[in-house]
C-alpha cells in the first residue's frame, strides 16, 4: 500500500515536469514561430522549442477547438517536430465561431507540459464562389452492396484558374465510412478542369484516406448553367448522381416553410426514404410532419418532435440539426441558398442524403388546384427502380400516363405507357399524396410535398426557366418500392420543343451481372433536335453493370432518335458506346423514354427488363465563350 | 436446369402450399394500396427440403433474380430459393452445402416466366438466419445492437 502510494506521487511529481524526473530542471515548451492569422486553407509554419527535456522527444501539435479544426491530426505535418524544427500548418477550411483557433505545442516527455498560440482565420483574400454538392450511389465494395451518401461545400476561385481554395464534407455510408463528426472531411484542394461543351472533372483532395482513392475524390460534371451541373463520383471507388450547385447563402434560414425528401438504408443496409414538410421559427426551431418508408414499412404524418432545430453554420455554409427529428440520429445541413439545403443522415450506422427546398410566398396557401399538369420522376438511388410519366388533374383526381421498371428489384415486368389515375390531397402547409386508383407498375402511393410556385426544382438557382419552377417533391410510400422524386409542372409536351444544348445524366442499376444489384451512372452534354439526340460524356461503371466489364470512361457517346409516342412522351434505343480505339467498351443499346416538363426540362428512365436508369434531362445554357476561356487558362496553370 | 423448375411446375407448387404454415400475421401499417404488395406473408410457404446445390452467380444468360440461389430437391420435386444479393456474399456469408438438409420460408411467385421462392427465412443447423424482410427487400447486414433475443439472426452464418 505504501509503495504504491509513492508510485503515485512519483508520477504526480514527474506530471508536474519537477525537477527529479528531467535531471535536474523543469521541461518548458514555448512557441517560437506561429502566425499570428492564416486564411481559410491557407498554410503557415509553427515550431516551438523544448528545454531541460533529456529524452529530446519534442512536441506533438494539435489544433482547438475540434469543432473547428477537425477530429483528424493533419492539421500539422508533420504532427511531432523535435525541438526548434518546423510543421506545417494548415488552417480549417472554414471560419470558426469567434474567429480563431488554437494550437497547442506539447511536450512529449511531458504531456503536461504545453504552449499555445492563438491565429485568427480569416476569409481568403481570393475571390471565390462556394458550390454545393450531393450525391448518393454505391460504393465499390466487393463484399456487399454498400450505399452512400456525400455532401459538401466547395469553394472555387474566380479569377479564370477554377483554384479548389478549400471546403468540407460528410460522407457516410452507415456501415464503415462515416466522416468524423462534428466537423466531417476537410477539402484542402483539387482541381476543376473545364471542356468548352460544360464537362468537367473535379478533384477534391479530403484529409479522410477512407473516400476516394486514399482520400482524393474525382467526380465528373456536366453543367447546364454556370450555377448549376449534374455529378457523378468517377474514380472507381464509388459511383454516384447527384447535383452541383452554386452557393448564394451561407446562414441558416429562419422564418420559413420548407418541403424535403431523403433517400438511403438503414442499418439493415435496407432503403429508406423520408418526406414531409416543415416550418422554421425566428430561431430556426422546427415544426413539422415526416413520412417515412423503410423499407416497406410506413409510417405517415409523424410530428416532428419538438426540440429540433437547425444549428447555426459556419462560413461555409455548414451545420448540424440539433435536437431530435426522428428520422435520425445525426443530421447536417449545407445551405445551397435561402431556399435550398441539401441535408445528410451522418449517423455511422445508416446513411441518407437529400433536399430541403423553400415553399415561399406559397406556405400555408397550397390546395388542390396547386398541382396542375405535371411531369414526374421518381426512384433513384439505392430504391432499385426507376418510373416517370406525366398527368393532369382536377383539384381532387389526377389521371395520365407513366413508364415504370422495378424488374432490377424484383423481377416484374417493366410497364411502359401505362395508364394511370386516382386521387390526391393537399393540405394548407403542401403536405398532400397520390393515391393511385390505377396503379403505375407497383406505385401507388405517393408522399407530396409542395414547394415554392418560383423555385425550381432541378436546378434551384436558375430562375430564368420560369416554365420549370414550382411543383413538389415526392416520396413513393409503398410496400414494394421505396424511393424519392420530384414533380414539376407540364408546360410544353412536343418533342420538337426538345431543341439545342442539353446536359444531361442518369443513374442505373442491373441485376443481370449475377452477383447482385450493381449501378452505374453517367454524365453528359449533347444536343436534341427533332428528337435526334447525340452527346458525350463520362460513364461510371465500377461493377460493369452496363457494360458488361469494370470502366470509368470519359470517351461515351450517347446517340439515338426519339419518336414522340404520346403528347409529352417519346421512346428511343439510346446506344451508349465509346468513340476511343481501341473502345472502352462495347456498345450497349437501351429502351428509354422520355417525359419533358417543358422545352428545358425531362426526365428519362430506361425501361429494359433487368437493367434500369432514371435521370434528367435539362437545357445547357453555358456562356461557352467564357467557359473556353476558363479552359484555356487552366491549361497554362 | 431450366427443364427441372418446369417439371416441378404448377402441382409441385400446389403440393407445397398444402404444407405452408404462415409464419406470422399480415403486420399493420398504413396502407391504402390499390396493388397486391410485392411480397405477401399470407402467401408465405415453409418446407424442409434437401440442398441439391448453390447458384452464387447466376450468369445472365439464366434469367434469374439478383444473387445467389439454392436449388432445393423437396419431396415434390425441385425449388428454386432466391437469397438476394447479400447473404452469400461477405467475410460472414452463409455457406451451404449440398445434402444439408434445410427449412425455408417464403413466397412461391413467378419471376421471369419462372418459379422461384422468395425465401424471407433459412433454418439451419438449428438456428433461423433472416434473409429478407417482411416486405421481401433482401437485408443486406445485420443492424448494430440488434437487441433480437429469438433464434431470427440476420443474414449471415
Amino acid at each position: 500500500m505504501k509503495r504504491s502510494s509513492l508510485g503515485i506521487l512519483v508520477v504526480a511529481v514527474c506530471a508536474l515536469g519537477l525537477a527529479a524526473c528531467g535531471g535536474g530542471q523543469t521541461i518548458g515548451v514555448a512557441i517560437t514561430t506561429a502566425p499570428t492569422s492564416l486564411a481559410v486553407g491557407a498554410t503557415g509554419n509553427v515550431a516551438a522549442t523544448v528545454s531541460h527535456d533529456p529524452t529530446g522527444s519534442g512536441v506533438r501539435w494539435t489544433c482547438v477547438p475540434v469543432t473547428a479544426c477537425g477530429a483528424l491530426t493533419v492539421n500539422f505535418d508533420p504532427d511531432s517536430t523535435p525541438s526548434g524544427s518546423t510543421s506545417v500548418f494548415t488552417a480549417p477550411p472554414a471560419i470558426p465561431a469567434g474567429g480563431q483557433i488554437t494550437i497547442m505545442a506539447t511536450s512529449v516527455a511531458n504531456p503536461n507540459v504545453t504552449a499555445s498560440a492563438t491565429i485568427a482565420i480569416t476569409a481568403s483574400s481570393v475571390a471565390s464562389n462556394n458550390f454545393v454538392f450531393y450525391a448518393t450511389g454505391e460504393e465499390n465494395n466487393a463484399d456487399s452492396e454498400v450505399f452512400y451518401s456525400v455532401a459538401g461545400v466547395v469553394a472555387i476561385s474566380t479569377d479564370g484558374n477554377n483554384t479548389i481554395l478549400g471546403g468540407e464534407q460528410d460522407y457516410n455510408d452507415g456501415f464503415a465510412i462515416t466522416s468524423p463528426q462534428p466537423v466531417g472531411d476537410f477539402i484542402s484542394g483539387g482541381s476543376l478542369t473545364i471542356a468548352p461543351n460544360g464537362q468537367a472533372i473535379l478533384t477534391l483532395i479530403t484529409n479522410n484516406p477512407n473516400v476516394g482513392v486514399s482520400g482524393t475524390e474525382t467526380f465528373a460534371l456536366a453543367y447546364a448553367n454556370t450555377n448549376h451541373a449534374l455529378i457523378t463520383q468517377f474514380d472507381g471507388s464509388a459511383t454516384s448522381s447527384g447535383s452541383f450547385d452554386l452557393q448564394t447563402s451561407t446562414t441558416a434560414p429562419v422564418s420559413s416553410s420548407f418541403s424535403f425528401v431523403a433517400s438511403g438504408v438503414d442499418s439493415s443496409g435496407l432503403p429508406v426514404v423520408d418526406g414531409g414538410v416543415f416550418t422554421l421559427d425566428a430561431s430556426s426551431n422546427l415544426s413539422g410532419t415526416i413520412d417515412v418508408n423503410d423499407a416497406g414499412t410506413v409510417t405517415l404524418g409523424t410530428a416532428i418532435p419538438t426540440g429540433a432545430a437547425l444549428g447555426v453554420t459556419d462560413s461555409l455554409g455548414r451545420g448540424s440539426i440539433t435536437g431530435s427529428t426522428g428520422i435520425a440520429t445525426a443530421i447536417n445541413f449545407y445551405v445551397v441558398g435561402p431556399e435550398a439545403l441539401r441535408i445528410i443522415n451522418v449517423d455511422s450506422t445508416d446513411t441518407a442524403v437529400g433536399s430541403a427546398y423553400g415553399q415561399g410566398a406559397a406556405a400555408g396557401n397550397f390546395d388542390g388546384e396547386s398541382i396542375g399538369r405535371s411531369a414526374f420522376f421518381v426512384g433513384g438511388g439505392p430504391s432499385l427502380y426507376s418510373a416517370a410519366g406525366d398527368f393532369t388533374t382536377d383539384g381532387v383526381n389526377f389521371s395520365g400516363i407513366g413508364d415504370e421498371n422495378e424488374s432490377v428489384l424484383n423481377g416484374n415486368s417493366p410497364v411502359r405507357a401505362e395508364a394511370i389515375d386516382g386521387t390526391y390531397t393537399m393540405a394548407m402547409n403542401g403536405y398532400g399524396s397520390f393515391s393511385f386508383t390505377d396503379p403505375l407498375g407497383s406505385i401507388s402511393m405517393l408522399g407530396v410535398y409542395m414547394v415554392d410556385p418560383t423555385l425550381n426544382i432541378l436546378d434551384p438557382n436558375n430562375t430564368t426557366n420560369a416554365a420549370g419552377e414550382g411543383g413538389a417533391l415526392i416520396a413513393e410510400m409503398d410496400s414494394s418500392l421505396v424511393g424519392t422524386g420530384a414533380l414539376i409542372p407540364q408546360s410544353d409536351t412536343t418533342l420538337g420543343h426538345l431543341s439545342g444544348p442539353y446536359a444531361f445524366g442518369a443513374q442505373g442499376y442491373t441485376d443481370t451481372d449475377g452477383v447482385g444489384n450493381d449501378e452505374f451512372d453517367f454524365v453528359g452534354e449533347g444536343t436534341l433536335s427533332s428528337g435526334a439526340f447525340a452527346g458525350t460524356g463520362v460513364l461510371s461503371d465500377p461493377f460493369g453493370a452496363l457494360t458488361g466489364v469494370a470502366v470509368e470512361s470519359a470517351n461515351a457517346t450517347f446517340s439515338g432518335t426519339f419518336t414522340q409516342r404520346n403528347p409529352g412522351r417519346s421512346v428511343a434505343t439510346l446506344s451508349v458506346a465509346a468513340s476511343n480505339n481501341p473502345p472502352d467498351f462495347a456498345t450497349v443499346d437501351l429502351t428509354v423514354t422520355l417525359y419533358q416538363a417543358n422545352a428545358g426540362q425531362a426526365f428519362w428512365v430506361e425501361t429494359d427488363d433487368g437493367m434500369e436508369f432514371g435521370g434528367s434531362v435539362q437545357s445547357n445554357t453555358l456562356p461557352v465563350a467564357d467557359l473556353k476561356k476558363a479552359q484555356q487558362k487552366n491549361q497554362k496553370h | 436446369m431450366m427443364s427441372r423448375f418446369a417439371a416441378f411446375g404448377l402441382f409441385g407448387l400446389l403440393a407445397l402450399c398444402l404444407f405452408a404454415l404462415p409464419l406470422q400475421a399480415q403486420t399493420s401499417e398504413a396502407s391504402r394500396t390499390a396493388v397486391h404488395p410485392w411480397y405477401d406473408l399470407a402467401k408465405e410457404v415453409t418446407f424442409t427440403a434437401t440442398v441439391s446445390s448453390v447458384v452464387k452467380s447466376p450468369t445472365r444468360d439464366m434469367n434469374m433474380l439478383a444473387g445467389s440461389h439454392l436449388i432445393l430437391e423437396t419431396s415434390s420435386g425441385t425449388v428454386d430459393a432466391s437469397l438476394g444479393s447479400f447473404a452469400t456474399r461477405g467475410k460472414d456469408a452463409l455457406s451451404f452445402t449440398p445434402g444439408a438438409r434445410i427449412q425455408v420460408t417464403g413466397e412461391m411467385k413467378t419471376v421471369r416466366g419462372k418459379q422461384v421462392l422468395i425465401t424471407r427465412l433459412v433454418l439451419a443447423n438449428g438456428r433461423t438466419y433472416q434473409i429478407r424482410n417482411a416486405h421481401g427487400f433482401a437485408i443486406a447486414r445485420v443492424p448494430p445492437k440488434a437487441g433480437s433475443s429469438s433464434d431470427v439472426e440476420g443474414g449471415r452464418l
